[in-house]
Formats: structure tokens, C-alpha cells, sequence
């Protein structure tokens, strides 16, 4: 149950047309102790950026037009789902701290110190994580059914083609496993692929 | 005239560039905020999630908002606990599908209803290195995509393996039409319009022909809002209700053009603003009359009244797009709007003399 592992820094795509503020911002991510991926001016090119770099997070100005990107990118996205957190040069604090409550994502004011950085991403992500276990863990069971699947159809040609039991066809997948180094998997595949019928 | 003692006399309204945003400028301009006892500022937005964090996080106390995105909150934010609702839809339709001229002009349709299928012809005839041809509109869960989805779906076309479908704000479609970073695009008007008149797109269809009366722009609160101020929001609802029931009207539409144009509202040229607006679709070759491209709300009509129905209708075609919560349909409050309506008619046997048109 409890894997322990040393974690990667939280590596971060900042988009900010404020070449200034994102100087700043960088420098106290850096200072914080994250993983500063790239600086982006604006969401030229952010969809393929975030393919590219995969961030932990992506950090953008709250006022900036390419939020619905990002947004659906989180959304839509099921591959390559990102958490989105926000920092504002505008707004009093009360609008942080009430937007943070109210659950949406994080927001940072002016001011910006590394002190108050880290704790925002901290939230960000964590609300991210708890998201993403779910998604993951129906992505888990998705593919240990694509697994057997695929298994059960090479077991199921070589019986045919070779005239072999179930259990004799399985326990050829084994052996070409091992003698290849190979996942049972990997070999069901290049059987499928060697065996199947042509299209009819 | 007003009875109603609103709780929050000062509101911070938020909109963005598009002709639909009219009834809040309508009413703040014709002072109908004033006659219901509010003083209204008004917003300019770039997107729609800061529109909608800016709401949750109070830094806003009402939006002009995408009809789909209160009742798809819980995918956006999963962990919001705040609930946004509508008590009164603004305006249904208003969005138009645009091809960038040189797709057009290679599709060569006969007719403009011919554009679909010829646009699946195009695809299909395309070999596998080419790149996909892309689409956007402008939020995962808004009209823009579901109907934009429906064309495509419709021709023939699989939105989800036959294109590339992608987001992008309103203001910068035009732009990335003309560079060619898309194919197409679904937006509200202005932009479509703008893009034919800069000569760099053509209208394909606009939404009313293909989704009729379909809900577009509501006005949204956040339940713990609306509960701190249901006479506030009364009057707010009143006020924008009078004002779509105003823009009905042809000549007033007229009037309308030339305050919507205006640089602290949407900052477009007049003819612009103009052609949607009074119900006309631009074609190279001279505008076709579309009647109903905008139709505001109307305390004789239904358009405006928020059901749970809508909402059904809503959510099941944003879960076409990815899988949603359904059990938001109640957060289109139909007690609400009837709340305005009953209000509105006390008024007028009220006070007959001051229940002019405006």
C-alpha cells in the first residue's frame, strides 16, 4: 500500500505576457525549489508546449485570454490532463483567499514571494492529485482489460492454426515470453499480427 | 417606481466582446439598472473561465455567461463548492460556423448547403501525411462546440477522428483564421461577420439554422450570492429582462448598433456590429436575410425562461463531448425567471403610466 519514493520537483510551464513579472515569477519558482520548464509570452503554440514539455502545472496571469485552452486541455484532454493554477496582478487578497476556498485552483496576488508561491502550488496540486488518482486508476483497469484481451485472442489463433489446446497455447505465449525477455503482452501482439486473418 | 430594496445597491457586472453581451449594455445605457434601485459597473472579459472564476471568487457579482457552464461546473472545477445558477436565459442562438476562404474556395460547393458535404469529400479525399484540417470554438462545455460538432456529425464528418477540434478565445479567432493556424471556427457574432468582411472567411452556416432556439448566454450568480441578495437579483433579472424585451424590437436594434460598437463596450466598427444584429448573414457577393440569428429574451415569449428541461437538453449533448454530471439540471431556476414575470406585470397595474416601452 505505501510506496515510498523519492518525488521528482513539480515542474511548471508559466504563460505570461508580462516578460517583467514572469522574470520575477521564475526566479522565485527557481528559489522555491521547482522545475522551470518554460517561459511562454502568450498560448502561441501552447497546446503543442504542454505536449512537449508535460508539466506538473501549468502557471498562468489570471487575465489572460488563453485561459480556455488550458481549461480545455484539463478538460477534454483525458491523456494528458494538467492542473491549472493562476496568479493575479490585480485583485485584493479577499478575492484570492475566497476563490481558493471556493475550490478553484490557485490564485496569487502582486507581491509574489517564494514564501507565498509554494503554498499556492502545493494547493494546486494537490487538488489536481486526488482528481488524477481517479482518472488513473480507471486508466489501470482499462488497460489490464486490453491486456487480457489481447492475450485471449493470440490464444485463441495459435489454437486454431496450430490445432492446439488452451493450455498449450498459453503456455507457448509463456515460454516465447521468457525465451524473448518479452511480456506475455508484447508476444500476443506480434502473434496477433503474424497470425491474423486478412480483412474479408 | 421600484419597491424592491436591492440588499447590494453597487454590482460589478462582467461580459465579453460579442453582440449578445447587449442586454447589459442596453440596460445600463437606457439607466433601466437605475430605474430597479442598482448602480451597475460593466466588465470586459477575455475568457470565459476567468469570466466565471471571477464570479466565484467575488470579485464579480453577475455574468453574462455560456448557457452549458453552471451546469458543467463540477468538470471544470472539480472542487468547487460554490454552485452557480440562472434564473433567466438572455438570448438563445447569435453563433455562426466560418471556413477560411481558401478551404471554401477549394471545397467549391454548389450551394451553401452543399458546404458540409463537400467539406466531408475534401477530408476523405485527403491521404494520411496531410495534417488534419482544425476547428475551433470557444469552450469545451458551450454551444459553440456542440453545434459545431453537429454540422461536422451531420456532413458525415467523426468531430472526435475526422478533424482536430480545439479552443480558442473569441476575440482571436479572426486572427488565427488569417494565419492559418485553423481551418474554421464556431463563434458568436461579431467575429463571424468580421471575418467575412476582412475577406477571409466565409459563412457556412449560422447556429439558428442548425439548432433552433438553442440557449446561449445566461445570467449567472453563485448560489451563496443570490442568497445573500434574491432582491438584488430580482431586480437585476427585472432590469435585463426589460432590456431584451427592448432589443426585440427592429428599431431599437438599430439604436442598439451604435452604443454596442462603442470602444468601452465591444470597440468593433458599426457595420460590424450591425449586419447579426439586424438579422443579416454577410456572403461575398451581399448580405441574406437570417431572421432570428439573436433572439433576446421577452416576458411574452419562452426563449428567456430557464427549465429544468433545457438544462436536460443541455447537459446530454455536453456529454457527447466527455462525460458529465447530469444532476446539475436544477440549477436552471424556471422559479426565478416566474419571479420576474409576476414582479414585472405588478408593476405595470402598479404604476400603468411608468410601464412605458423605453
Amino acid at each position: 500500500m505505501t510506496t515510498t519514493s523519492v518525488p521528482a520537483p513539480v515542474s511548471i510551464l508559466l504563460v505570461d505576457d508580462q516578460t517583467e513579472r514572469a522574470a520575477m515569477v521564475a526566479d522565485q519558482l527557481s528559489a522555491a525549489g521547482y522545475n522551470l520548464l518554460a517561459k511562454l509570452s502568450s498560448a502561441e503554440g501552447l497546446l503543442f508546449q504542454v505536449e512537449k514539455h508535460r508539466p506538473d502545472i501549468v502557471l498562468i496571469d489570471i487575465e489572460s485570454p488563453d485561459r480556455d485552452i488550458l481549461e480545455s486541455l484539463s478538460v477534454i484532454n483525458q491523456h494528458n490532463p494538467t492542473p491549472v493554477a493562476m496568479f493575479s496582478a490585480r485583485g485584493g487578497s479577499e478575492f484570492i483567499t475566497s476563490a481558493v476556498e471556493a475550490g478553484v485552483s490557485a490564485y496569487m496576488a502582486e507581491g509574489l514571494s517564494a514564501e507565498r508561491v509554494a503554498p499556492a502550488i502545493e494547493i494546486a496540486m494537490a487538488q489536481f492529485r486526488s482528481y488524477q488518482h481517479l482518472r488513473q486508476s480507471l486508466q489501470r483497469t482499462q488497460q489490464q482489460l486490453d491486456e487480457r484481451k489481447i492475450i485471449e485472442r493470440a490464444k485463441g489463433l495459435l489454437m486454431a492454426r496450430k490445432n492446439i489446446s488452451e493450455q498449450a497455447a498459453h503456455q507457448t505465449l509463456r515460454t516465447l515470453a521468457m525465451n524473448s525477455n518479452s511480456t506475455m503482452r508484447h508476444v500476443a501482439e506480434q502473434i496477433v499480427t503474424h497470425l491474423q486473418a486478412p480483412a474479408q | 417606481m421600484s419597491s424592491l430594496q436591492a440588499e447590494k445597491p453597487n454590482l460589478k457586472l462582467l461580459y465579453l466582446r460579442l453582440t449578445d453581451s447587449a442586454p447589459l449594455i442596453i440596460a445600463r445605457e437606457l439607466g433601466l439598472f437605475e430605474r430597479y434601485g442598482m448602480n451597475v459597473e460593466l466588465q470586459r472579459e477575455t475568457s470565459w473561465a476567468t469570466l466565471r472564476d471571477k464570479l466565484i471568487g467575488g470579485a464579480a457579482d453577475a455574468a453574462a455567461m455560456l448557457a452549458p457552464m453552471p451546469l458543467t461546473l463540477k468538470q471544470t472545477l472539480p472542487h468547487c463548492e460554490e454552485e452557480l445558477l440562472s434564473g433567466l436565459i438572455l438570448s438563445c442562438n447569435g453563433n455562426g460556423i466560418t471556413l477560411s476562404r481558401s478551404l471554401h474556395d477549394q471545397l467549391q460547393p454548389a450551394t451553401s448547403d452543399a458546404i458540409g458535404t463537400a467539406l466531408k469529400q475534401f477530408i476523405f479525399r485527403r491521404t494520411e501525411g496531410d495534417t488534419p484540417l482544425t476547428f475551433a470554438s470557444v469552450y469545451p462545455f458551450a454551444s459553440h462546440t456542440l453545434q459545431l460538432r453537429h454540422w461536422l456529425s451531420h456532413a458525415g464528418i467523426n468531430p472526435d477522428s475526422d478533424v482536430r477540434l480545439l479552443v480558442l478565445p473569441p476575440e482571436q479567432m479572426v486572427d488565427h483564421l488569417r494565419r492559418g493556424d485553423i481551418d474554421g471556427f464556431c463563434v458568436g457574432e461579431p467575429w463571424n461577420t468580421l471575418a467575412v468582411q476582412e475577406g477571409i472567411g466565409i459563412i457556412a452556416t449560422p447556429s439558428n439554422t442548425l439548432m433552433p432556439a438553442m440557449p446561449e448566454k445566461v445570467l449567472a450568480v453563485t448560489r451563496s450570492w443570490h442568497d445573500t441578495n434574491p432582491a438584488t437579483h430580482l431586480a437585476l433579472r427585472a432590469a435585463l429582462l426589460e432590456a431584451c424585451g427592448w432589443l426585440s424590437d427592429r428599431d431599437h436594434r438599430r439604436d442598439a448598433i451604435g452604443i454596442l460598437a462603442r470602444a468601452d463596450y465591444l470597440d468593433l466598427p458599426e457595420d460590424t456590429v450591425a449586419a447579426s444584429l439586424n438579422d443579416q448573414l454577410l456572403h461575398p457577393e451581399g448580405p441574406v436575410q437570417n431572421t432570428g440569428w439573436h433572439l433576446f429574451a421577452h416576458p411574452q415569449s419562452d426563449h428567456g425562461r430557464p427549465t429544468e428541461k433545457k438544462a436536460r437538453e443541455l447537459l446530454a449533448l455536453c456529454n457527447e463531448i466527455a462525460p458529465v454530471d447530469t444532476n446539475t439540471a436544477q440549477l436552471f431556476c424556471a422559479d426565478l425567471y416566474q419571479q420576474t414575470l409576476d414582479y414585472l406585470r405588478h408593476q405595470q397595474v402598479a404604476t400603468p403610466r411608468q410601464a412605458r416601452t423605453v
